[in-house]
């Protein structure tokens, strides 16, 4: 059954600036997560964007998996459908038979929602096991870590919690429900809990980062969606 | 209000008012009451507010005046106004969390207020906030 989102592209205050769907939930997209679990369903699933985002056109038709169905039309279909997908705002992925199609995304923060997904994801880490587990290893159960990473041993990892590739870690603490993303440093006495520090970020030394989603040079609270600029590069800033 | 080096204001907490930045007289910053902060009648109370647009390292060296009104005047209770920053680096949190020590060890209460940009990134700096906007005791 093919499943269709209505997709529309207004602007999030995330730390890089993509849209929502381009936005990490650890080794993948949003767009990939929920792909997945459309296609773990035999589903598939069609874009309809009322107006094209470019990034996510690229990102689709560039390096998107033939094995993941999805589709797009630039237009939002007027006659009816065979059912429509979306996100709730507990994070959770819905597929509905009918016809009515609604936006993608619920009126509410959409960092809020993005963090749930993420939160979602986590918890299914500690249940499930790594989806990856060629490349990712479980030190204890709920702790995926990725390959080539730099962990000192008086780092603390509280499940659930996941470490991406190429990752190192000084001496600090992570999790519960936290996810470094790849290719970042984490420094000492730097306390991460409930929060998400983006692929290539430098997180500085004795910071604290509760409820929080940064990258580049930018923090953002995902529970109301107030961002705010690091000028400092000795606490925040890429890689 | 007294200026103390170039970005540092204070005056004595009395009743509420509005009042000038000397060194610029269209920025008016609001000073609490006494009574609404709940500071006691026996107890007196310092407003400092900093005009700097970046809390950084030329701050320093100039809270001279705030640590010696409390050495020698025993203020219990320092209302930091920081509604006129934008932004902190590593320098100017030192600076707040040297203060905050020193005031500490005095017994003497701090309250700050800040916009929720800043709020947030003192935030990542591990400060505890429940609400800076409604002058936070820290």
């Amino acid at each position: 059954m093919n499943y269709e989102a209505v997709i529309c592209c207004t602007p999030v205050p995330w730390p890089g600036g993509q849209s929502f769907l381009l936005q990490e939930v650890g080794p993948k997209k949003v767009i990939e997560h929920w792909s997945d679990a459309l296609t773990e369903a035999s589903h598939s699933l069609t874009l309809c964007m009322k107006e094209p985002d470019h990034a996510l056109l690229d990102y689709i038709s560039s390096s998107f998996p033939l094995s993941k169905r999805v589709s797009i039309r630039l237009n939002v279909p007027s006659e009816a459908t065979e059912g429509c997908s979306y996100f709730e705002n507990d994070g959770s992925i819905k597929i509905r038979s009918g016809e009515t199609l609604q936006p993608f995304l619920p009126a509410s923060n959409p960092a809020e929602v993005w963090f749930r997904v993420v939160k979602r994801w986590l918890e299914e880490l500690e249940t499930k096991g790594s989806s990856l587990p060629e490349i990712e290893t479980q030190p204890t159960p709920g702790v995926v870590v990725g390959h080539h990473c730099r962990i000192s041993p008086d780092t603390q990892l509280i499940p659930p919690c996941w470490i991406g590739n190429r990752t190192t870690l000084r001496s600090c603490t992570i999790g519960p429900f936290a996810a470094v993303g790849e290719k970042s440093i984490v420094s000492q006495k730097t306390r991460i809990t409930n929060s998400y520090v983006k692929s290539g970020t430098f997180v500085g030394e004795g910071l604290c980062l509760d409820g929080l989603v940064v990258g580049g040079k930018r923090i953002l609270e995902h529970s109301t969606g107030r961002a705010a600029q690091i000028i400092d590069p000795s606490m925040l800033c890429p890689v | 209000m007294r200026t103390v080096g170039k970005h540092l204001h204070v005056t004595r907490i009395l009743a509420n008012g509005r009042v000038s930045i000397p060194s610029n007289i269209s920025v008016e910053l609001e000073i609490p009451a006494a009574g609404d902060l709940g500071i006691p009648e026996s107890e007196r109370g310092l407003y400092a507010a900093v005009s700097a647009p970046i809390l950084d390292r030329s701050l320093r060296g100039n809270d001279w005046f705030i640590r010696r009104s409390i050495a020698t005047a025993r203020y219990k209770h320092v209302v930091l106004d920081l509604i006129l920053v934008e932004n902190t680096d590593i320098q100017g949190l030192q600076w707040l969390g040297d203060l905050r020590d020193f005031l500490e060890n005095r017994e003497t209460v701090l309250r700050i207020r800040a916009l929720p940009p800043l709020e947030l990134v003192l935030k990542f700096a591990g400060w505890e906030s429940r609400s800076f906007a409604a002058w936070q005791q820290v």
